[in-house]
């Protein structure tokens, strides 16, 4: 079963004023599915981060309908969305964004503890996810002690911790080797698939575009073609090339 | 969250120390600066420590209890013949030269005692017996005078031993423990008939009335009293010990001097510590926002840099405090400078420090406030 | 908090602030007031004028005076002794006058001589029957010579009468019943008349008296009559019972302590006479300083 996670219609945001005007996104339109790897591609400042920010409720749009969930985030305010990320949204950051001074097991309890759990009970299921993510030898393991896959992987097991219906990620293997980014990007599709989420991955990293369900195509603030088969993907964007 | 905020604090090493260092120091600077104050001021009041009495009876124009504008000698009659009084005796004080056995002379604060009673006789005594100042030529010495009599003697100046006041005779009977005075001077303690003998000779020589009230009457009912039977100035003990540190505060250079200090400390404190501490947000200021984007909300931010903040304020604080103690604790031991813990410098230092790094919290809250969380997708 | 607990640095804030409270806790403990070394003079009245005074004994101190200047030759009293009126006390040198007096005495015995010559002279004049033999006026010559030599012998009587006298006054007697309080002379010492040291201080200790001075800011709250209790300089603790006398008519300047020559007077002093019972022999002397407290 497939539904509208996201819903975005007619979605403006420039930056600046006056002559530093610049428009990002025009009348934008998006949707994303759950249970399914969304991946949004384009070149760089085309605007698929500005959107992913629109999305997450971390930036407000100028105009338009941002639905998630259902939810009308540009109608809510800031607690409210910030309560609605910390339940519903899971993020992976391209540059892993692991609080350094934190163990991997007390940076995966961090969405935890921010809704209120107790730390013992929030690390416990923290030491599950790492688990799931393979790396429950490295749970007491500074980031400092981690490669950056190893890294990656606390974070998509921190995304995943407080079981979000939505995880955001943003250019998640970008600075891994190949070898790193195809496990990455296989947990996030396993993440879509077996726990039923929406996963959407901004991206412009060629070698994953084969692990998308659906791929939004944006140029210049609009999103100009929507794959919606791996069939479609495999010709437009053929692997190896 | 606090315990998040407390691991990233504790985390980085080199900002800890940083950051507990500039309070340390601040508080160690304003904290050393007031104690000194409080020192200096206590020895401004030494006589008062040193002679305790109830009341003192003064001129009327005495403000402080160095000053000496003596009064006649039936003025003692006249306060005896106010109501209310259990009793009233005389004391000398005045400054006077002490010649020792090799020709130099040193300055000496000599005081008279009520030749009965003995009133205002110093309470500890190292060695000797005061009672042997009734005895002719006796004086009883402080450790002060010890040390300072003592100079130019094969060994320090003991019981028995004789020295010259005024080219008068005078025997050490009892050696005692005093509390230092502003001026320097030891104090010299000798019966009231003898100190006029020895020093030289005014028309009026009582310095002080040493007044005690009748049961049940407060000190300061009986000093107003005093004051409006006689015309005579009168003061309880603190009225008069406020009054002396109030002169000094008013007459010398001493509070500026120090407040300078103590105000230095704060803003190095407030600057050491506002720098550290923001720059400590500022290279944070990804993980407050990456935090922020997870969904942890403004106020559970300030929270966390608040406690941050805190936990920096009384660790840092708290190891001042240690440190000036220690350090006044050993130059208490020395003696010869002036250092007075007070619960209320504590108290005044620990707002301080409070307001420093509130001030410092502050700085990072409205800093992360302002973070826009989409950063973190740059 | 847990990890607040592993920490070295909190312990060591814990440990200073600790330690700053025991050094706070310590500096700031007061000395207690002791009680003072003697116990000082209280007034046992609820309202009380204070006077210093001074010890004299009754009808104040008699020191004694020499009617000329001399040399002491013999001391008749010792202090402690009690004195009767007349009684010698001082001898002065009177040999001066004893010498005088040996040729004054010779001098009676020329003028009895010359009177009884004189009259012998003259009772033999008067035996001569015949009157027309004397020539009359001869007679009355005889008998006026007489009478010269009766003056001369009378004169030369008196002289040494005089000089008897002189040297009585010599020694020095007891004016009046008293004890002999202090003595200033020797034998062999010479003595003045007003002399600023007396040779002998003499007074009647039968009571004590007590001068005391007012100062006269406090003169007005005085009435005669007013009861007091003194205090003897070096004894706090033993009130003596003192009964009035008189108040002095006359405020006298205060004579001051410091005993400088260029002192001026502060102030005066009303003066109050007490006085009180020898009650214990040794206990209160004349000349002692007493804290006087007198119940208003």
């Amino acid at each position: 079963m497939s539904t509208l996670g996201i819903n975005v219609q007619s979605v403006d945001k420039s930056f600046g004023r006056g002559d530093a005007r610049t428009v990002v996104l025009k009348k934008t339109g998006f949707v994303a599915e759950t249970g399914h790897l969304t991946m949004l591609i384009g070149p760089s400042g085309c605007g698929k981060t500005t959107l992913l920010s629109i999305i997450a409720g971390t930036l407000h749009a100028d105009g338009g309908i941002i639905e998630v969930l259902g939810q009308r985030l540009d109608q809510m305010r800031g607690n409210a969305i910030a309560k609605f990320r910390a339940r519903n949204l899971g993020f992976i950051f391209q540059q892993f964004n692991l609080i350094p001074t934190l163990s991997a097991t007390e940076n995966v309890s961090v969405p935890l503890v921010i809704q209120g759990l107790s730390s013992t009970r929030a690390e416990r299921k923290a030491r599950e996810v790492l688990e799931w993510v393979g790396l429950s030898d490295h749970a007491d393991f500074l980031p400092a002690k981690m490669s950056g896959g190893q890294q990656q992987r606390v974070a998509i097991a921190r995304a995943l911790v407080h079981e979000p219906p939505i995880i955001l990620c943003d250019e998640p293997t970008s600075s891994l080797d190949s070898e790193n980014g195809r496990h990455v990007m296989d947990l996030l599709r396993q993440a879509a698939t077996q726990r039923e989420c929406l996963v959407l991955v901004v991206s412009h990293d060629n070698r994953t575009y084969r692990f998308a369900d659906h791929m939004a195509e944006m140029e210049d603030g609009q999103i100009f073609r929507t794959l919606k088969t791996k069939d479609e993907i495999r010709t437009h964007h053929p692997p190896g090339v | 969250m606090i315990r998040i905020g407390l691991k990233m604090l504790f985390g980085d090493r080199g900002k800890y120390v940083m950051l507990i260092s500039g309070i340390t120091f601040s508080t160690l600077l304003m904290a050393q600066g007031m104690a000194l104050f409080c020192g200096l001021m206590t020895w401004t009041y030494s006589s008062l420590r040193n002679m305790r009495a109830p009341i003192w009876v003064t001129d009327p124009k005495v403000e402080q209890c160095n000053d000496s504008k003596p009064m006649r000698d039936t003025d003692i009659t006249r306060v005896r013949s106010v109501d209310g009084i259990a009793w009233a005796v005389p004391l000398y004080q005045g400054i006077s030269m002490a010649k020792l056995a090799d020709g130099s002379a040193k300055m000496i604060t000599l005081i008279g005692l009520d030749n009965d009673t003995l009133i205002g006789a110093p309470t500890k005594i190292i060695a000797g017996r005061l009672e042997d100042l009734r005895m002719p030529n006796t004086v009883v010495l402080d450790d002060l005078g010890v040390e300072r009599l003592s100079e130019g003697r094969e060994r320090p100046i003991g019981i028995g031993d004789i020295f010259e006041i005024n080219d008068r005779e005078a025997r050490v009977v009892a050696i005692c423990k005093s509390y230092r005075s502003f001026t320097g001077g030891p104090f010299v303690f000798t019966t009231y008939d003898r100190a006029i003998l020895y020093a030289p000779n005014q028309r009026k020589m009582l310095s002080f009335i040493l007044v005690a009230p009748q049961p049940g009457l407060s000190d300061e009912a009986l000093a107003r009293r005093i004051a409006e039977r006689t015309g005579l100035g009168a003061f309880t003990h603190d009225e008069f010990k406020w009054s002396t540190v109030m002169w000094y505060v008013r007459n010398t250079g001493i509070p500026i001097n120090i407040g300078t200090i103590v105000i230095i400390g704060f803003i190095i404190g407030a600057a050491i510590s506002g720098q550290t501490f923001y720059s400590f947000i500022l290279e944070n200021t990804r993980h407050f926002a990456a935090l922020r984007a997870m969904g942890a909300s403004s106020g559970e931010l300030s929270a966390m840099i608040l406690s941050q903040a805190l936990i920096v304020g009384v660790i840092g604080y708290g190891t001042g405090l240690g440190l000036v103690s220690f350090l006044g604790n050993n130059l208490l031991r020395l003696g010869k400078v002036p250092f007075l813990m007070l619960w209320q410098i504590t108290a005044i230092v620990g707002a301080a420090v409070m307001i420093i790094v509130a001030i410092s919290a502050v700085i990072g809250i409205v800093r992360i406030a302002r973070l826009e969380p989409a950063i973190v997708f740059r | 908090m847990t990890m607040l607990f592993s920490r070295f640095s909190f312990y060591l804030a814990l440990a200073g602030m600790a330690y700053a409270g025991m050094l706070v806790l310590r500096l700031s403990a007061q000395d207690p007031v002791l009680p003072p070394p003697h116990a000082p003079t209280t007034t046992p009245f609820t309202n009380s004028v204070a006077a210093a005074g001074i010890v004299e004994a009754q009808g104040e101190n008699l020191s004694l005076g020499v009617p000329v200047a001399g040399l002491v030759t013999a001391v008749y009293a010792r202090v402690w002794d009690n004195v009767q009126p007349g009684q010698p006390l001082l001898q002065l040198d009177d040999r001066e006058l004893r010498a005088s007096l040996i040729g004054q005495r010779a001098r009676v015995l020329v003028a009895e001589a010359a009177e009884a010559r004189q009259r012998g002279m003259l009772a033999r004049l008067e035996k001569v029957a015949d009157s027309r033999a004397i020539i009359r006026e001869e007679l009355e010559t005889r008998r006026s010579d007489v009478q010269v030599a009766q003056a001369e012998l009378a004169f030369a009587c008196a002289t040494v009468a005089q000089t008897e006298a002189l040297i009585e006054r010599l020694t020095i007697r007891a004016p009046r019943a008293a004890t002999v309080l202090q003595l200033n002379t020797r034998p062999g010492e010479f003595v003045m008349p007003g002399a600023a040291r007396p040779p002998m201080l003499l007074g009647d200790l039968s009571y004590f008296q007590i001068r005391a001075d007012i100062d006269e800011q406090v003169a007005p709250r005085v009435r005669p009559g007013m009861k007091a209790v003194g205090f003897l300089k070096g004894d706090t603790q033993k009130p003596i019972q003192l009964e009035f006398v008189r108040i002095e008519p006359f405020i006298v300047p205060k004579t001051s302590l410091t005993g400088s020559s260029i002192e001026r007077v502060d102030t005066r002093v009303l003066q109050l006479i007490y006085r009180c019972q020898m009650a214990d022999e040794n206990a209160i002397y004349v000349g002692q300083q007493i804290d006087l407290y007198l119940q208003e």
